[in-house]
Protein backbone atom coordinates (compact mmCIF):
# COMPACT_ATOMS: atom_id res chain seq x y z
CA UNK A 1 0.00 0.00 0.00
CA UNK A 2 2.67 2.14 0.88
CA UNK A 3 4.33 1.59 -2.25
CA UNK A 4 1.50 2.36 -4.47
CA UNK A 5 1.16 5.54 -2.69
CA UNK A 6 4.65 6.72 -2.87
CA UNK A 7 4.05 5.69 -7.04
CA UNK A 8 1.13 7.33 -7.30
CA UNK A 9 2.79 9.87 -5.71
CA UNK A 10 5.68 9.78 -8.68
CA UNK A 11 3.06 9.72 -11.74
CA UNK A 12 1.50 13.04 -9.98
CA UNK A 13 4.65 14.83 -9.85
CA UNK A 14 5.61 13.45 -13.20
CA UNK A 15 2.10 14.64 -14.71
CA UNK A 16 2.98 18.18 -13.19
CA UNK A 17 6.36 18.80 -14.25
CA UNK A 18 5.61 20.88 -17.46
CA UNK A 19 3.29 22.87 -15.11
CA UNK A 20 5.74 23.08 -12.04
CA UNK A 21 8.03 24.61 -14.46
CA UNK A 22 6.24 27.32 -16.16
CA UNK A 23 5.09 28.16 -12.54
CA UNK A 24 8.98 29.02 -11.40
CA UNK A 25 9.50 30.38 -14.97
CA UNK A 26 12.15 27.75 -16.26
CA UNK A 27 10.72 26.39 -19.58
CA UNK A 28 13.76 24.39 -19.74
CA UNK A 29 13.43 22.18 -16.97
CA UNK A 30 10.70 20.48 -18.89
CA UNK A 31 13.51 19.50 -21.51
CA UNK A 32 15.64 18.26 -18.85
CA UNK A 33 12.88 16.52 -17.19
CA UNK A 34 11.99 14.59 -20.87
CA UNK A 35 16.20 14.13 -20.90
CA UNK A 36 15.42 12.03 -17.33
CA UNK A 37 12.24 10.23 -18.92
CA UNK A 38 14.58 8.71 -21.77
CA UNK A 39 17.46 8.14 -19.58
CA UNK A 40 14.95 6.54 -16.93
CA UNK A 41 13.43 4.36 -19.58
CA UNK A 42 16.62 2.89 -20.75
CA UNK A 43 18.31 2.75 -17.27
CA UNK A 44 15.22 0.85 -15.81
CA UNK A 45 15.55 -1.68 -18.84
CA UNK A 46 19.21 -1.98 -17.94
CA UNK A 47 18.12 -2.69 -14.25
CA UNK A 48 15.95 -5.09 -15.16
CA UNK A 49 19.24 -6.89 -16.47
CA UNK A 50 21.52 -6.21 -13.55
CA UNK A 51 18.89 -6.02 -10.91
CA UNK A 52 16.82 -8.95 -11.28
CA UNK A 53 18.37 -11.02 -14.09
CA UNK A 54 21.79 -10.80 -12.58
CA UNK A 55 23.22 -9.85 -15.57
CA UNK A 56 25.88 -7.40 -16.28
CA UNK A 57 25.98 -5.83 -19.33
CA UNK A 58 28.46 -3.48 -20.30
CA UNK A 59 27.16 -2.72 -24.26
CA UNK A 60 23.67 -1.38 -23.12
CA UNK A 61 24.57 2.05 -25.91
CA UNK A 62 24.50 -0.30 -28.64
CA UNK A 63 21.12 -1.17 -28.35
CA UNK A 64 19.78 2.45 -27.24
CA UNK A 65 22.35 4.02 -30.20
CA UNK A 66 20.23 1.63 -32.69
CA UNK A 67 16.62 3.01 -32.09
CA UNK A 68 18.43 6.93 -32.00
CA UNK A 69 19.88 5.38 -36.00
CA UNK A 70 16.44 3.38 -36.87
CA UNK A 71 14.78 7.00 -36.13
CA UNK A 72 17.73 9.00 -38.16
CA UNK A 73 17.57 6.36 -40.81
CA UNK A 74 14.44 6.32 -41.63
CA UNK A 75 14.43 10.04 -41.56
CA UNK A 76 17.23 10.45 -44.07
CA UNK A 77 15.44 8.34 -46.44
CA UNK A 78 12.50 9.79 -46.08
CA UNK A 79 13.66 12.98 -47.18
CA UNK A 80 15.81 12.22 -50.09
CA UNK A 81 13.54 9.88 -51.44
CA UNK A 82 15.65 7.11 -51.72
CA UNK A 83 15.40 3.58 -51.20
CA UNK A 84 17.12 2.22 -47.54
CA UNK A 85 19.99 -0.01 -49.90
CA UNK A 86 20.30 -3.03 -47.43
CA UNK A 87 16.33 -3.75 -46.96
CA UNK A 88 15.10 -6.61 -49.57
CA UNK A 89 12.45 -4.45 -50.37
CA UNK A 90 11.84 -1.01 -52.00
CA UNK A 91 11.33 1.12 -48.97
CA UNK A 92 11.66 5.23 -48.62
CA UNK A 93 11.73 5.28 -44.58
CA UNK A 94 9.01 6.82 -42.81
CA UNK A 95 8.44 9.80 -40.46
CA UNK A 96 5.60 8.45 -38.79
CA UNK A 97 6.18 8.04 -35.01
CA UNK A 98 4.09 4.58 -35.23
CA UNK A 99 6.60 3.09 -37.44
CA UNK A 100 10.18 4.84 -36.40
CA UNK A 101 9.35 4.01 -32.29
CA UNK A 102 7.85 0.12 -32.98
CA UNK A 103 10.86 -0.50 -35.66
CA UNK A 104 13.45 1.23 -33.26
CA UNK A 105 12.22 -1.37 -30.62
CA UNK A 106 12.06 -4.55 -33.01
CA UNK A 107 15.61 -3.85 -34.15
CA UNK A 108 17.12 -3.69 -31.24
CA UNK A 109 15.29 -6.41 -30.08
CA UNK A 110 16.48 -7.84 -32.76
CA UNK A 111 20.20 -7.00 -32.31
CA UNK A 112 20.23 -7.95 -29.01
CA UNK A 113 19.08 -11.56 -29.55
CA UNK A 114 22.10 -11.96 -31.85
CA UNK A 115 24.40 -10.26 -29.04
CA UNK A 116 22.52 -12.41 -26.45
CA UNK A 117 23.08 -15.77 -28.60
CA UNK A 118 26.45 -15.70 -28.56
CA UNK A 119 27.47 -13.75 -25.08
CA UNK A 120 25.34 -15.03 -22.26
CA UNK A 121 27.09 -18.81 -22.80
CA UNK A 122 29.63 -16.90 -20.64
CA UNK A 123 28.95 -15.52 -17.24
CA UNK A 124 30.46 -12.81 -14.89
CA UNK A 125 33.49 -10.95 -16.36
CA UNK A 126 33.61 -12.34 -19.39
CA UNK A 127 29.87 -11.90 -19.73
CA UNK A 128 31.06 -7.65 -19.12
CA UNK A 129 33.60 -7.60 -21.84
CA UNK A 130 31.80 -9.74 -24.48
CA UNK A 131 28.93 -7.47 -24.23
CA UNK A 132 31.27 -4.49 -24.10
CA UNK A 133 33.37 -5.73 -27.30
CA UNK A 134 29.78 -6.14 -29.64
CA UNK A 135 29.11 -2.32 -28.60
CA UNK A 136 32.15 -1.21 -29.35
CA UNK A 137 32.42 -3.13 -32.92
CA UNK A 138 28.60 -1.53 -33.51
CA UNK A 139 30.47 2.13 -32.48
CA UNK A 140 33.45 1.43 -34.92
CA UNK A 141 30.82 0.03 -37.76
CA UNK A 142 28.60 3.00 -37.39
CA UNK A 143 32.22 5.39 -37.92
CA UNK A 144 32.79 3.03 -41.02
CA UNK A 145 29.50 4.10 -43.07
CA UNK A 146 29.99 7.45 -44.15
CA UNK A 147 26.15 7.08 -46.08
CA UNK A 148 24.85 7.71 -42.63
CA UNK A 149 27.36 10.22 -41.66
CA UNK A 150 30.17 8.00 -40.62
CA UNK A 151 32.10 9.90 -37.52
CA UNK A 152 29.61 13.36 -37.51
CA UNK A 153 26.49 10.87 -37.72
CA UNK A 154 22.98 11.84 -38.97
CA UNK A 155 21.17 14.83 -38.40
CA UNK A 156 17.40 14.78 -37.72
CA UNK A 157 15.43 17.88 -39.35
CA UNK A 158 11.90 16.86 -38.62
CA UNK A 159 10.97 14.89 -35.41
CA UNK A 160 8.87 11.82 -35.32
CA UNK A 161 5.03 12.34 -36.57
CA UNK A 162 2.62 10.89 -33.61
CA UNK A 163 -0.97 11.19 -33.98
CA UNK A 164 -2.78 13.69 -31.69
CA UNK A 165 0.83 15.20 -30.35
CA UNK A 166 3.14 17.75 -32.01
CA UNK A 167 6.70 16.60 -30.92
CA UNK A 168 8.16 20.15 -31.29
CA UNK A 169 6.27 21.33 -28.68
CA UNK A 170 8.09 20.54 -25.05
CA UNK A 171 5.02 19.85 -23.43
CA UNK A 172 3.60 17.03 -25.95
CA UNK A 173 6.96 15.37 -26.41
CA UNK A 174 7.39 15.62 -22.60
CA UNK A 175 4.00 13.39 -22.22
CA UNK A 176 5.06 11.38 -24.62
CA UNK A 177 7.99 10.14 -23.12
CA UNK A 178 6.51 10.26 -19.69
CA UNK A 179 3.62 7.92 -20.82
CA UNK A 180 5.89 5.63 -22.05
CA UNK A 181 8.26 5.50 -19.34
CA UNK A 182 5.49 4.48 -17.32
CA UNK A 183 3.61 2.21 -19.78
CA UNK A 184 7.52 0.22 -19.57
CA UNK A 185 7.85 0.60 -15.92
CA UNK A 186 4.61 -1.22 -15.50
CA UNK A 187 5.07 -3.44 -18.26
CA UNK A 188 8.63 -4.90 -16.43
CA UNK A 189 6.91 -4.56 -13.00
CA UNK A 190 4.23 -7.03 -14.57
CA UNK A 191 7.19 -9.37 -16.25
CA UNK A 192 9.07 -9.55 -12.94
CA UNK A 193 6.41 -10.78 -10.83
CA UNK A 194 4.91 -13.53 -13.65
CA UNK A 195 6.43 -16.92 -14.31
CA UNK A 196 9.02 -15.85 -16.94
CA UNK A 197 10.20 -13.22 -14.36
CA UNK A 198 10.14 -15.94 -11.43
CA UNK A 199 12.31 -18.13 -13.43
CA UNK A 200 14.64 -15.02 -14.33
CA UNK A 201 15.31 -14.04 -10.90
CA UNK A 202 15.88 -17.52 -9.69
CA UNK A 203 18.45 -18.03 -12.34
CA UNK A 204 20.36 -15.48 -10.69
CA UNK A 205 20.25 -16.62 -7.65
CA UNK A 206 21.37 -20.54 -8.57
CA UNK A 207 20.99 -21.22 -12.10
CA UNK A 208 22.97 -24.67 -11.14
CA UNK A 209 19.71 -25.59 -9.26
CA UNK A 210 17.38 -24.49 -11.64
CA UNK A 211 18.67 -26.11 -14.41
CA UNK A 212 18.59 -29.34 -12.88
CA UNK A 213 15.16 -28.29 -11.81
CA UNK A 214 14.73 -28.52 -15.61
CA UNK A 215 14.91 -25.18 -16.60
CA UNK A 216 16.82 -24.69 -19.95
CA UNK A 217 17.79 -20.89 -18.69
CA UNK A 218 19.54 -20.01 -21.55
CA UNK A 219 16.30 -19.17 -23.51
CA UNK A 220 14.73 -17.25 -20.83
CA UNK A 221 17.77 -14.81 -20.41
CA UNK A 222 17.71 -14.96 -23.68
CA UNK A 223 14.86 -14.05 -24.15
CA UNK A 224 15.15 -11.12 -20.86
CA UNK A 225 17.96 -10.19 -22.63
CA UNK A 226 16.40 -8.93 -25.86
CA UNK A 227 13.41 -7.70 -24.18
CA UNK A 228 15.57 -5.14 -22.25
CA UNK A 229 17.68 -4.43 -25.45
CA UNK A 230 14.67 -3.43 -27.56
CA UNK A 231 13.20 -1.22 -24.41
CA UNK A 232 17.06 0.70 -24.23
CA UNK A 233 16.40 1.06 -28.60
CA UNK A 234 12.82 2.78 -28.17
CA UNK A 235 14.59 5.35 -24.95
CA UNK A 236 17.23 5.98 -27.94
CA UNK A 237 14.46 6.61 -30.88
CA UNK A 238 13.41 9.37 -28.31
CA UNK A 239 16.31 10.81 -27.60
CA UNK A 240 17.11 11.01 -31.34
CA UNK A 241 14.25 12.82 -31.52
CA UNK A 242 15.05 15.28 -28.79
CA UNK A 243 18.14 15.76 -29.99
CA UNK A 244 17.66 15.69 -33.27
CA UNK A 245 20.22 13.68 -34.04
CA UNK A 246 22.07 10.41 -33.95
CA UNK A 247 25.81 9.63 -33.89
CA UNK A 248 28.39 6.62 -33.43
CA UNK A 249 29.34 8.68 -30.09
CA UNK A 250 26.05 7.52 -28.31
CA UNK A 251 27.21 3.94 -28.56
CA UNK A 252 30.63 4.49 -27.51
CA UNK A 253 31.53 2.20 -23.92
CA UNK A 254 31.41 5.52 -22.12
CA UNK A 255 27.63 5.52 -22.26
CA UNK A 256 27.02 2.68 -21.59
CA UNK A 257 28.93 3.18 -18.60
CA UNK A 258 27.18 6.44 -17.95
CA UNK A 259 23.87 3.84 -17.68
CA UNK A 260 25.68 1.81 -15.19
CA UNK A 261 26.53 4.44 -13.07
CA UNK A 262 23.12 6.07 -13.25
CA UNK A 263 21.68 2.41 -11.79
CA UNK A 264 24.50 2.50 -9.38
CA UNK A 265 23.84 5.82 -7.89
CA UNK A 266 19.64 4.88 -8.16
CA UNK A 267 19.91 1.21 -6.45
CA UNK A 268 19.74 -1.82 -8.79
CA UNK A 269 17.18 -3.68 -6.13
CA UNK A 270 14.07 -1.86 -7.32
CA UNK A 271 12.82 -1.18 -11.10
CA UNK A 272 12.33 2.77 -9.85
CA UNK A 273 15.75 2.84 -8.87
CA UNK A 274 17.12 3.07 -12.64
CA UNK A 275 14.77 6.26 -13.06
CA UNK A 276 15.86 7.66 -9.95
CA UNK A 277 19.31 7.44 -11.17
CA UNK A 278 19.04 9.04 -14.10
CA UNK A 279 16.98 12.10 -12.11
CA UNK A 280 19.93 11.61 -9.87
CA UNK A 281 22.58 11.78 -12.83
CA UNK A 282 21.44 14.09 -15.10
CA UNK A 283 20.20 16.50 -12.17
CA UNK A 284 23.42 16.61 -11.06
CA UNK A 285 25.12 16.97 -14.15
CA UNK A 286 22.70 20.54 -14.85
CA UNK A 287 23.44 21.89 -11.48
CA UNK A 288 27.55 21.19 -11.07
CA UNK A 289 28.09 22.02 -14.76
CA UNK A 290 26.70 25.59 -13.75
CA UNK A 291 29.26 25.90 -10.95
CA UNK A 292 32.14 24.12 -13.05
CA UNK A 293 33.23 22.76 -16.52
CA UNK A 294 34.96 20.23 -14.04
CA UNK A 295 32.01 18.68 -12.71
CA UNK A 296 33.01 14.99 -13.30
CA UNK A 297 35.53 16.06 -10.46
CA UNK A 298 32.28 16.10 -8.18
CA UNK A 299 30.24 13.71 -9.19
CA UNK A 300 33.03 10.75 -8.81
CA UNK A 301 33.28 10.87 -4.66
CA UNK A 302 29.40 11.29 -4.93
CA UNK A 303 29.30 7.93 -6.79
CA UNK A 304 31.79 6.67 -4.59
CA UNK A 305 29.55 7.85 -1.62
CA UNK A 306 26.75 6.07 -2.56
CA UNK A 307 28.79 3.07 -2.97
CA UNK A 308 30.19 2.93 -0.01
CA UNK A 309 27.26 4.42 2.43
CA UNK A 310 23.86 4.25 0.60
CA UNK A 311 24.65 0.50 -0.14
CA UNK A 312 21.40 -0.09 -2.70
CA UNK A 313 21.91 3.45 -4.10
CA UNK A 314 19.23 5.69 -3.79
CA UNK A 315 16.32 3.42 -3.37
CA UNK A 316 17.95 1.62 -1.30
CA UNK A 317 18.17 4.42 1.36
CA UNK A 318 14.97 5.35 1.01
CA UNK A 319 13.71 1.87 1.76
CA UNK A 320 16.18 1.53 4.39
CA UNK A 321 14.77 4.96 5.99
CA UNK A 322 11.38 3.78 6.22
CA UNK A 323 11.66 0.53 7.92
CA UNK B 1 15.67 -58.64 -8.07
CA UNK B 2 13.69 -55.95 -10.66
CA UNK B 3 14.65 -53.85 -13.91
CA UNK B 4 17.26 -51.80 -14.31
CA UNK B 5 16.21 -48.39 -13.88
CA UNK B 6 19.42 -46.38 -14.47
CA UNK B 7 22.50 -48.00 -16.12
CA UNK B 8 25.89 -46.85 -16.46
CA UNK B 9 28.42 -48.26 -18.63
CA UNK B 10 32.51 -47.28 -19.10
CA UNK B 11 31.29 -44.05 -17.94
CA UNK B 12 35.18 -42.09 -17.47
CA UNK B 13 35.92 -37.88 -17.35
CA UNK B 14 39.21 -36.82 -16.90
CA UNK B 15 39.82 -33.16 -15.49
CA UNK B 16 43.61 -31.96 -16.94
CA UNK B 17 44.39 -35.35 -17.71
CA UNK B 18 43.65 -36.68 -13.93
CA UNK B 19 40.67 -39.82 -13.70
CA UNK B 20 38.21 -38.50 -11.77
CA UNK B 21 35.98 -41.33 -13.37
CA UNK B 22 37.58 -44.32 -14.85
CA UNK B 23 35.15 -46.69 -16.35
CA UNK B 24 32.44 -46.86 -13.89
CA UNK B 25 29.88 -49.45 -14.26
CA UNK B 26 26.75 -49.14 -12.30
CA UNK B 27 23.27 -50.27 -12.58
CA UNK B 28 20.59 -49.50 -10.43
CA UNK B 29 17.83 -50.99 -9.79
CA UNK B 30 14.14 -49.62 -9.53
CA UNK B 31 12.82 -49.51 -6.03
CA UNK B 32 16.60 -50.13 -4.60
CA UNK B 33 17.98 -47.67 -2.47
CA UNK B 34 22.37 -48.08 -3.61
CA UNK B 35 24.92 -46.85 -2.10
CA UNK B 36 27.33 -44.93 -3.42
CA UNK B 37 30.65 -45.12 -1.12
CA UNK B 38 34.44 -44.49 -1.48
CA UNK B 39 37.21 -42.55 -0.05
CA UNK B 40 37.87 -38.68 -0.38
CA UNK B 41 38.55 -37.95 -3.98
CA UNK B 42 36.99 -41.34 -5.22
CA UNK B 43 34.63 -39.47 -8.29
CA UNK B 44 31.87 -39.35 -6.28
CA UNK B 45 30.79 -36.20 -7.02
CA UNK B 46 31.56 -36.49 -10.53
CA UNK B 47 29.73 -39.42 -11.11
CA UNK B 48 26.77 -37.82 -9.61
CA UNK B 49 27.54 -34.89 -11.66
CA UNK B 50 27.77 -37.10 -14.81
CA UNK B 51 24.19 -39.12 -14.25
CA UNK B 52 22.60 -35.34 -13.88
CA UNK B 53 23.67 -34.44 -17.04
CA UNK B 54 25.83 -30.74 -15.37
CA UNK B 55 28.93 -32.87 -17.00
CA UNK B 56 29.39 -34.74 -20.13
CA UNK B 57 31.53 -37.91 -20.09
CA UNK B 58 34.74 -38.59 -21.88
CA UNK B 59 33.76 -42.05 -22.84
CA UNK B 60 30.59 -44.37 -22.23
CA UNK B 61 27.05 -43.76 -21.80
CA UNK B 62 24.02 -43.71 -19.17
CA UNK B 63 20.91 -45.21 -20.04
CA UNK B 64 17.57 -44.38 -17.87
CA UNK B 65 14.31 -46.69 -18.43
CA UNK B 66 16.92 -48.68 -21.20
CA UNK B 67 16.88 -45.11 -23.34
CA UNK B 68 20.31 -43.95 -23.82
CA UNK B 69 20.31 -40.60 -22.36
CA UNK B 70 24.32 -39.73 -22.47
CA UNK B 71 23.88 -36.34 -25.02
CA UNK B 72 20.84 -35.24 -22.90
CA UNK B 73 21.21 -31.94 -21.24
CA UNK B 74 20.34 -31.52 -17.44
CA UNK B 75 17.30 -29.90 -17.52
CA UNK B 76 15.91 -32.57 -19.94
CA UNK B 77 17.12 -35.60 -17.83
CA UNK B 78 14.84 -34.17 -14.66
CA UNK B 79 11.92 -34.04 -17.25
CA UNK B 80 12.60 -38.06 -17.33
CA UNK B 81 12.30 -38.17 -13.39
CA UNK B 82 15.94 -37.81 -12.84
CA UNK B 83 16.84 -35.42 -9.93
CA UNK B 84 19.77 -34.79 -8.04
CA UNK B 85 20.76 -32.91 -4.39
CA UNK B 86 23.83 -31.22 -3.71
CA UNK B 87 26.83 -31.74 -1.51
CA UNK B 88 26.32 -27.84 0.01
CA UNK B 89 22.24 -27.54 -0.87
CA UNK B 90 21.29 -25.55 -3.68
CA UNK B 91 18.07 -23.68 -2.85
CA UNK B 92 16.88 -19.99 -3.96
CA UNK B 93 18.24 -17.93 -1.06
CA UNK B 94 16.01 -14.80 -1.77
CA UNK B 95 13.13 -16.44 -2.27
CA UNK B 96 10.75 -17.89 1.10
CA UNK B 97 11.06 -21.11 1.41
CA UNK B 98 7.67 -21.36 0.01
CA UNK B 99 8.42 -19.67 -3.37
CA UNK B 100 11.26 -22.15 -3.69
CA UNK B 101 8.75 -24.87 -3.56
CA UNK B 102 6.46 -22.69 -5.54
CA UNK B 103 9.22 -22.21 -8.27
CA UNK B 104 9.93 -26.59 -8.49
CA UNK B 105 5.81 -27.23 -8.74
CA UNK B 106 5.49 -23.99 -11.71
CA UNK B 107 8.51 -25.79 -13.50
CA UNK B 108 6.98 -29.34 -13.12
CA UNK B 109 3.71 -27.83 -14.63
CA UNK B 110 5.38 -26.63 -17.62
CA UNK B 111 7.28 -24.14 -19.73
CA UNK B 112 7.19 -20.87 -18.13
CA UNK B 113 7.08 -18.58 -20.75
CA UNK B 114 4.22 -16.58 -19.24
CA UNK B 115 4.07 -12.62 -18.77
CA UNK B 116 1.04 -12.02 -17.13
CA UNK B 117 -0.28 -13.29 -14.26
CA UNK B 118 1.64 -13.11 -10.92
CA UNK B 119 3.58 -16.62 -10.08
CA UNK B 120 3.20 -16.60 -6.78
CA UNK B 121 -0.40 -16.77 -6.91
CA UNK B 122 -0.44 -20.28 -7.63
CA UNK B 123 0.41 -23.80 -6.13
CA UNK B 124 0.53 -22.55 -2.80
CA UNK B 125 -1.23 -24.95 -1.15
CA UNK B 126 0.09 -27.79 -3.30
CA UNK B 127 3.24 -26.31 -1.74
CA UNK B 128 2.70 -25.63 1.88
CA UNK B 129 1.78 -29.19 2.13
CA UNK B 130 5.00 -30.19 0.39
CA UNK B 131 6.59 -28.10 3.33
CA UNK B 132 4.75 -29.73 5.86
CA UNK B 133 5.54 -33.10 4.77
CA UNK B 134 9.58 -31.93 6.33
CA UNK B 135 7.62 -30.14 8.97
CA UNK B 136 8.97 -27.15 7.47
CA UNK B 137 5.48 -25.15 7.39
CA UNK B 138 6.15 -23.03 10.20
CA UNK B 139 8.99 -21.21 8.75
CA UNK B 140 7.45 -20.94 5.24
CA UNK B 141 7.26 -17.33 4.23
CA UNK B 142 10.65 -16.87 6.17
CA UNK B 143 13.81 -16.12 3.34
CA UNK B 144 15.40 -19.26 2.49
CA UNK B 145 18.54 -17.60 3.13
CA UNK B 146 17.54 -17.77 6.76
CA UNK B 147 17.90 -21.24 7.12
CA UNK B 148 20.39 -22.66 9.09
CA UNK B 149 22.39 -25.90 7.48
CA UNK B 150 20.56 -28.53 8.18
CA UNK B 151 16.90 -27.32 7.63
CA UNK B 152 18.64 -26.34 4.03
CA UNK B 153 19.21 -29.78 2.95
CA UNK B 154 15.55 -30.25 4.13
CA UNK B 155 14.07 -27.10 1.87
CA UNK B 156 16.14 -28.69 -0.87
CA UNK B 157 14.73 -32.08 -0.50
CA UNK B 158 10.96 -30.30 -0.65
CA UNK B 159 11.83 -28.53 -3.12
CA UNK B 160 13.46 -31.78 -5.55
CA UNK B 161 11.03 -34.06 -4.44
CA UNK B 162 8.07 -31.31 -5.61
CA UNK B 163 9.35 -32.41 -9.09
CA UNK B 164 7.86 -35.92 -8.14
CA UNK B 165 11.24 -38.01 -9.59
CA UNK B 166 11.59 -41.08 -9.68
CA UNK B 167 15.11 -41.55 -9.30
CA UNK B 168 17.34 -39.11 -6.82
CA UNK B 169 20.77 -38.72 -6.76
CA UNK B 170 21.90 -37.58 -3.38
CA UNK B 171 25.21 -36.52 -2.86
CA UNK B 172 26.42 -36.59 0.49
CA UNK B 173 22.97 -35.70 2.56
CA UNK B 174 23.96 -35.91 5.54
CA UNK B 175 27.45 -33.62 4.70
CA UNK B 176 27.88 -31.30 7.64
CA UNK B 177 24.39 -32.59 9.69
CA UNK B 178 24.53 -32.72 13.42
CA UNK B 179 23.13 -36.30 15.17
CA UNK B 180 19.26 -35.62 15.10
CA UNK B 181 19.17 -33.51 11.86
CA UNK B 182 20.82 -36.51 10.51
CA UNK B 183 18.45 -39.00 11.92
CA UNK B 184 15.72 -36.93 10.68
CA UNK B 185 17.30 -37.36 7.07
CA UNK B 186 17.43 -41.23 7.57
CA UNK B 187 13.56 -41.31 8.24
CA UNK B 188 12.69 -39.39 5.60
CA UNK B 189 14.68 -41.00 2.83
CA UNK B 190 13.24 -44.56 4.58
CA UNK B 191 9.63 -43.05 3.82
CA UNK B 192 10.51 -42.63 0.33
CA UNK B 193 11.87 -46.19 0.00
CA UNK B 194 10.02 -48.19 -2.45
CA UNK B 195 8.52 -44.81 -4.02
CA UNK B 196 11.64 -43.21 -5.23
CA UNK B 197 15.03 -44.96 -6.25
CA UNK B 198 17.70 -43.04 -4.59
CA UNK B 199 21.68 -43.63 -5.24
CA UNK B 200 23.01 -42.36 -1.84
CA UNK B 201 26.56 -40.82 -1.87
CA UNK B 202 27.73 -40.56 1.64
CA UNK B 203 30.37 -40.69 4.06
CA UNK B 204 28.45 -41.80 7.26
CA UNK B 205 28.75 -45.37 7.08
CA UNK B 206 26.33 -46.19 9.88
CA UNK B 207 23.29 -44.54 7.22
CA UNK B 208 24.48 -46.43 4.59
CA UNK B 209 24.48 -50.05 5.48
CA UNK B 210 21.57 -48.83 7.44
CA UNK B 211 19.96 -47.67 3.90
CA UNK B 212 21.42 -49.15 1.33
CA UNK B 213 19.94 -52.40 -0.19
CA UNK B 214 22.83 -52.44 -2.47
CA UNK B 215 26.77 -50.63 -2.41
CA UNK B 216 29.06 -49.75 -4.91
CA UNK B 217 32.68 -48.92 -3.77
CA UNK B 218 34.18 -46.51 -5.58
CA UNK B 219 38.27 -46.20 -5.35
CA UNK B 220 40.32 -44.03 -7.92
CA UNK B 221 37.57 -43.67 -10.37
CA UNK B 222 36.86 -47.29 -10.48
CA UNK B 223 33.88 -49.36 -9.34
CA UNK B 224 36.10 -51.92 -7.33
CA UNK B 225 32.91 -54.19 -6.35
CA UNK B 226 28.89 -53.74 -5.77
CA UNK B 227 27.29 -56.28 -3.40
CA UNK B 228 24.64 -56.22 -0.16
CA UNK B 229 25.90 -54.69 2.58
CA UNK B 230 26.78 -57.76 4.24
CA UNK B 231 29.10 -58.37 1.32
CA UNK B 232 31.07 -55.68 0.96
CA UNK B 233 31.79 -55.64 5.14
CA UNK B 234 33.33 -58.66 4.31
CA UNK B 235 35.38 -57.86 0.77
CA UNK B 236 39.04 -57.68 1.19
CA UNK B 237 39.44 -55.09 -1.52
CA UNK B 238 37.14 -52.49 -0.09
CA UNK B 239 39.20 -53.13 3.16
CA UNK B 240 42.10 -52.78 1.35
CA UNK B 241 41.38 -49.49 0.05
CA UNK B 242 39.91 -48.22 3.08
CA UNK B 243 42.31 -48.70 5.16
CA UNK B 244 45.53 -49.01 3.00
CA UNK B 245 44.45 -46.19 0.37
CA UNK B 246 43.45 -43.46 2.50
CA UNK B 247 46.50 -41.86 3.46
CA UNK B 248 47.42 -40.13 -0.13
CA UNK B 249 43.91 -37.78 0.02
CA UNK B 250 44.73 -36.07 3.15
Amino acid sequence: MNKLALASLMILLGLAVPHLAEAVGDPFLTTMATRMAIMGMAVASLGFLVGFAGLVSFGHAAFFGIGAYVVAILFKHHSEASPIPFLPFAWEGSLSGMVQLPLAFIASFLFALLVGALSLRTRGVFFIMITLAFAQMLYHFMISLPDYGGEDGLSIWERSQVPGLDLYNDYDFYYLCFGLLVGVLLLLRMIIHSSFGVIIRAASQDEARLATLGVPVFRYRLLAFALAGGIAGLSGALAANLYEFSGPGLMHWSRSGEMLVMLILGGMGSLFGGVAGAIMFIGLEEILAGWTEHWALILGPILIMVVLFAHGGLMGFFSRGRS
Amino acid sequence: MSSKLLEVKGLSKAFLGIKANDDVQLSIHAGEVHGLIGPNGAGKTTAISLLSGELRPDSGQVFMDGKDITNLSAWRRIHMGLARSYQISRIFPDMTLLQNVQVSLQIAHGHSFRFVAPAFGSHGDEALAMLAKLGLEDRAHDLASSLAHGLRRELELAVILARKPRMLLLDEPMAGMGKTESIRITQLLEQLRGQVTMLLVEHDMDVVFQLADRISVLVQGHVVATGTPEDIAKNPQVRAAYLGGEDHDG
